[in-house]
């Protein structure tokens, strides 16, 4: 009797200090803001789209981890009270903002720059954080000539100078050109193109590179990560691929193939000998089974 | 020594017995190796194969060159148990059993360690849904499975007179293990009938299995060689495998078959002379192996082609060439040299040969698999179009899976040494001139 009072009163113990301890635990926890840090990145397509991304990111161990669902806001400028447009950072860790030339107005100051001012905003989670950006605008232009057999392409950065009043073209800016590929762009003319005094950069564009049924490929000039202008991209469609023909996409499609043109004697050869050796391997099965009845008929 | 005495030694010799304080140890550190690998399989199930230095282009790590080299080992059940069979090599019927075992743990590592390369396992699954009949990677799946269900009946087949031998010995097992026995034995009372349809099948199945392991290893060979890529694009890739695949069974057999005469002093059954002709086997076999990689680098060294010569680089120069040469001095030239002379093929000798081939065998598959992907033919352009270097260093999650199911086979290969026994009674009882009838009657029912 005793030593049932004995295990009663360790078990309530037992059960009192676990949950006690716990209830101590949720009350001690408390959610302690990060510092995130913001990082703001402009991006002109030529098509006229531009993107303002925001990457807001924090460190924590070492390892870098996203604020993702925290509001941002952009603002015309940092003394604006009210806010242009606001979103969410992602779980890429990037807040986008997209705007077309109309709307890219709302952001030109007095030197007729573009300036942003984005405010990571603050939550339970996160501290307040705020950068801006201002960008000169620019335009980059492509020139395709091609005189017998080669082909030239002409890539052109022009800027507005506030100044002289006047576009006049950008000096001394890398210039990357690429055609557009299935998974990454590939890369012609060389790593490193700087513009000369009249804002061009000019490569002698390869004969080789396959394009579509018609030869058309999509070639793209990128200006990248400019301080002073962002990041700026120009896509063009030219028909200097070298026709790709697919020749097996007229024919009907067959019901198997490495390609589509692989003959059905893979398909039937394959089917026809995995049913022969498992055919055999159940009638070896079916043997070894014979052994075992006839352990039972004979005593 | 009547024909009853000789199944009686033979019994007694041959018998499963307990491990003594070496093995026990040898179990213990092959259980932690095991454990740790599975403790690190956990952690990269929770959080993906990010916890591996796998990238875009270097896809196939150790996990694939591991795989090759399961394969390669398992190649051997189908050398011994299959072709010494049928070529009437009696000397060799201590291994067959030995090979069989090693073969089995093998293939089943091998199978286990693409799930382990795939991440997400449960994706299995599509491969029967969405598998594409006409795709290498489906017949290796196929094959594979094909060549561990031969292996497993050219195991356990050959063992059903043994099983009924020893089920009968009272009071040598604990009951448990007897009982068992009793289940592996199938009905196994002994009669002409039972003997004639186990003589016909393992006979057929020796003949089948010689097709099927040329293709499991020939199958895995195309998985790289139907690629356009350096290193890989080869019509000998198969052939290249295969005797590759032979030289290291071969050595793995020699490897263990030393291990077990001296766990149970066997010197009787794996005598000296069994492995001088194993030693001039494995000369053999790894003569052949050395023409094929002759073949396979002297040619595109010839052409230096555009893709091949930044590889051949690397491997001869660069960064692969102390592995690379490595693997070719160590695994297999010095070792050829040294089996070509009588003491060379004496046990102890030959044990360490092996056992320096077989780690040898393990980075040739590192070798095979990695430098490659280190060339792919795209230009190596990171997403902003700058380019980059490729790097791939195993993470010690990768390295902990890997020796863990090294670990693993070994582990298998240990507990069916130590419940089975691991040369065939009856065979043995066979060789020695006992007579048909005696070892029915030894096998069934009624006590001798």
């Amino acid at each position: 009797m005793k030593n049932k009072a004995y295990i009663v009163y360790y078990l309530l113990m037992t059960f009192l200090i676990l949950f006690s301890s716990s209830a101590n635990v949720y009350a001690e926890e408390e959610i302690e803001q990060v510092k995130p840090r913001l990082r703001l990145n402009y991006f002109k397509h030529m098509d006229d789209k531009s993107e303002l991304v925001a990457n807001a990111y924090f460190k924590k161990d070492g390892e870098k981890l996203f604020c993702t669902g925290a509001e941002v806001l952009l603002f015309t400028s940092s003394k604006s009270d009210k806010e242009y447009s606001n979103t969410t950072v992602g779980e890429d860790g990037y807040a986008r903002f997209n705007f077309n030339s109309d709307e890219l107005s709302s952001f030109k100051d007095s030197s007729e720059r573009y300036s942003f001012y984005v405010l990571l905003k603050e939550s339970e989670l996160f501290k307040e954080r705020s950068d801006q950006l201002t960008i000169t605008d620019a335009e980059l232009k492509m020139e395709f000539l091609s005189e017998d057999s080669v082909k030239t392409l002409k890539v052109k950065l022009e800027s507005f100078n506030a100044d002289s009043g006047r576009i006049l073209p950008v000096y001394r800016k890398p210039l990357k050109v690429f055609v557009e590929r299935a998974f990454s762009p590939y890369p012609v003319g060389g790593d490193f193109n700087y513009s000369n005094e009249d804002g061009v950069v000019e490569i002698t564009f390869p004969n080789d590179i396959f394009g579509d049924e018609n030869g058309i490929i999509t070639v793209i000039a990128k200006l990248d990560e400019d301080d002073d202008f962002g990041t700026i991209i120009a896509k063009s469609n030219i028909d200097w691929g070298l026709p790709y023909t697919d020749y097996v996409h007229t024919e009907k499609a067959l019901l198997i193939g490495s390609s589509r043109e692989a003959p059905n004697i893979i398909f039937f050869g394959i089917i026809l000998t995995v049913a022969l050796v498992w055919g055999y391997l159940i009638y070896i099965f079916y043997n070894i089974f014979r052994i075992k009845s006839l352990g039972k008929k004979v005593v | 020594m009547s024909e009853s005495q000789i199944i009686q030694k033979l019994t007694d010799d041959l018998k499963p017995r307990k491990f003594g304080t070496m093995g026990k140890l040898w179990v213990g550190v092959l259980i932690i190796l095991s454990l740790t690998g599975l403790y690190s399989y956990l952690i990269q199930l929770r959080d993906g194969l990010e916890i591996t230095a796998l990238n875009n282009y270097v896809s196939w790590g150790i996990y694939i060159s591991n795989f090759v080299f399961f394969v390669a080992v398992s190649l051997v059940g189908s050398l011994i148990s299959a072709i010494l069979r049928l070529s009437n090599a009696k000397w060799s019927i201590p291994l067959s059993r030995i090979a069989e075992i090693i073969a089995v743990s093998n293939i089943i590592m091998a199978g286990l360690i693409i799930i382990v390369d795939m991440g997400r396992p449960e994706r299995f699954y599509y491969l029967f849904t969405y598998g594409r009949i006409q795709s290498p990677i489906v017949w290796d799946v196929i094959v594979v499975t094909t060549y561990l269900i031969i292996s497993l009946i050219l195991l356990f087949l050959p063992m059903l007179p043994d099983m009924a031998i020893l089920q009968k010995r009272k009071g040598e097992f604990p009951e448990w293990q007897r009982k068992l026995y009793k289940f592996f034995s199938f009905g196994w009372i002994g009669n002409k009938q039972q003997y004639a349809i186990m003589s016909r099948t393992i006979f057929q199945l020796s003949i089948l299995i010689i097709p099927v392991a040329l293709a499991i290893h020939t199958v895995t060979s195309w998985l790289f060689a139907t690629t356009l890529r350096g290193g890989w694009n080869s019509t000998n890739f198969g052939p290249y495998f295969v005797a590759g695949a032979f030289m290291v069974g071969a050595a793995a057999v020699i490897a263990v078959m030393y291990a077990a005469r001296r766990q149970y002093q066997l010197q009787e059954y794996i005598t000296d002379d069994i492995f001088d002709k194993m030693g001039k086997l494995l000369v053999m076999l790894s003569l052949v192996y050395l023409y094929f990689n002759i073949n396979e680098y002297l040619t595109p060294a010839f052409k230096q082609m555009v893709g091949e010569h930044a590889l051949l680089k690397d491997l001869f120069v660069g960064q692969f060439a102390p592995m690379f040469w490595g693997t070719q001095i160590f695994g297999m030239l010095i070792p050829i040299i040294l089996m070509s002379f009588p003491w060379g093929r004496k046990p102890r000798l030959l044990f360490i040969i092996s056992i320096v081939i077989i780690v040898g065998a393990w980075f040739k598959r590192y070798l095979i698999v990695i430098p490659t992907l280190f060339h792919p033919y795209l230009p190596v352009i990171e997403q902003n179009g700058v380019p980059t270097s490729i790097v791939y260093h195993p993470t010690f999650h990768e390295w902990s899976i890997t020796m863990g199911s090294l670990a693993a086979a070994l582990l298998i290969m240990t507990i069916l040494f130590r419940y089975l026994p691991f040369i065939s009674i009856w065979e043995m009882a066979e060789y020695k001139g006992v007579s048909e009838d005696h070892i029915q009657k030894a096998s069934g029912p009624h006590p001798v």
